[in-house]
């Protein structure tokens, strides 16, 4: 099973690399699939971002640091 | 939420599955309202719960006299007008945009269907709450959802029904339910949020299912919700758009199903997950630790 750990960031990794960010991220906001998994919901207060593909590449290098 | 009026006596409000049945006192000094205390509205939605209150705060601290519910009283009845589907001037076709929800078509208020008057007793359980009815567009094809919150056993004469359209960009595909007329069960009712209320639902001849968020505009402060779940579906098209061309390898989010409005609701259809995490407690110190990064570096990411 993969850990929530890295499958909670490499959604919003995700989200992130598609130009969205979620804005409201909480508990609440993230559920657990039947299959064991995690997604992200309520996205009512997500919006784009302009940031450029190097810092989101910066923030996964972060991450790991 | 609809007023079902017997006689003058007797006030039935519904919301979702709550009833609350009232006796309309009438008093030349204290008209005002007693209602049946066995039936909660904890989990009745906010906008129920205020209007409740307002109409129960009329009087206080005035006796109430004690009387018996009459089974034979005769009931006011409303009878429905002829549904005929939807007017040609509402139809949607794969060239045209929606425009609105202008006209008396798919946006007029629902109609309640009358009651039998020879109908079993006056147990709140037999009492059916609201269905309501929709059509949208998927892949180009029009289609007419029913959705209701009543009881798949529940006799269709005493169901109510609400129009909604599909949202103008909606191109997501509902499940297929080997039926042309979908009807849409409201079976469960799982959370209310800052945006409107989550049900667990399933389709007409499926056993499979799915999330309906729900938004009820009941009053002009309703409408920012309504933006919300807007906005929210335009999310949901891009997360599509991005898994369907393969930007995104994996879901990240629930799979959408589409979204439909009316004349006062709003609904968004999704795949049913297990639960939600109740707190950051739920993870380990360590998960935590980079959850507590991650929301930290989403606003990081937004103002650089």
């Amino acid at each position: 099973m993969i850990s929530c750990r890295s499958d909670v960031y490499k959604l919003v990794q995700a989200l992130h690399s598609i130009g969205v960010v979620h804005e409201d991220l909480e508990p609440r906001n993230i559920v657990r699939t039947h299959g064991g998994g995690f997604l992200l919901i309520d996205f009512s207060e997500s919006r784009k971002h302009v940031c450029k593909e190097s810092k989101v590449q910066y923030m996964d290098t972060w991450f790991y640091e | 939420m609809y007023l079902g009026l017997r006689k003058t006596e007797w006030l039935f409000l519904t919301c979702f599955n709550y009833w609350i049945v009232c006796r309309l006192v009438s008093d030349d000094d204290n008209p005002f309202l007693a209602y049946s205390p066995a039936i909660s509205i904890e989990e009745s939605s906010e906008p129920f719960r205020a209007f409740l209150g307002a109409i129960m705060s009329v009087a206080k601290d005035v006796r109430v006299e004690s009387s018996a519910y009459n089974p034979n009283i005769i009931l006011d009845t409303i009878e429905e007008e002829q549904d005929d589907g939807p007017l040609p001037e509402h139809d949607i076709d794969e060239g045209s945009e929606y425009q609105g929800s202008s006209g008396s078509g798919a946006d007029t208020p629902p109609k309640t269907r009358g009651r039998d008057r020879h109908s079993r007793g006056n147990t709140e359980s037999e009492l059916l709450v609201h269905t309501f009815l929709g059509r949208y567009r998927s892949h180009g094809s029009l289609i007419h959802l029913q959705v209701t919150s009543s009881s798949p056993k529940s006799p269709e004469n005493l169901q109510v029904w609400t129009r909604l359209h599909s949202m103008s960009d909606n191109s997501f595909a509902i499940p297929r339910c080997g039926n042309d007329k979908l009807r849409l069960w409201f079976t469960r009712f799982i959370a209310s949020g800052s945006t409107g209320s989550v049900w667990q639902c399933r389709f007409d001849t499926s056993y499979d299912s799915f999330a309906a968020k729900i938004v009820e505009v009941l009053r002009p402060s309703d409408t920012e919700s309504r933006q919300r779940l807007r906005n929210e579906f335009k999310i949901y098209l891009i997360l599509d758009e991005a898994y369907q061309s393969g930007r995104l390898r994996d879901r990240i989010a629930p799979r959408c199903y589409g979204a439909f409005e009316g004349s006062d609701m709003d609904v968004l259809i999704l795949d049913l997950c297990d639960s939600i995490l109740n707190s950051w407690g739920d993870l380990s110190a360590s998960e935590r630790y980079v959850a507590e990064i991650m929301s930290d570096n989403c606003s990081y990411i937004d103002h650089t």
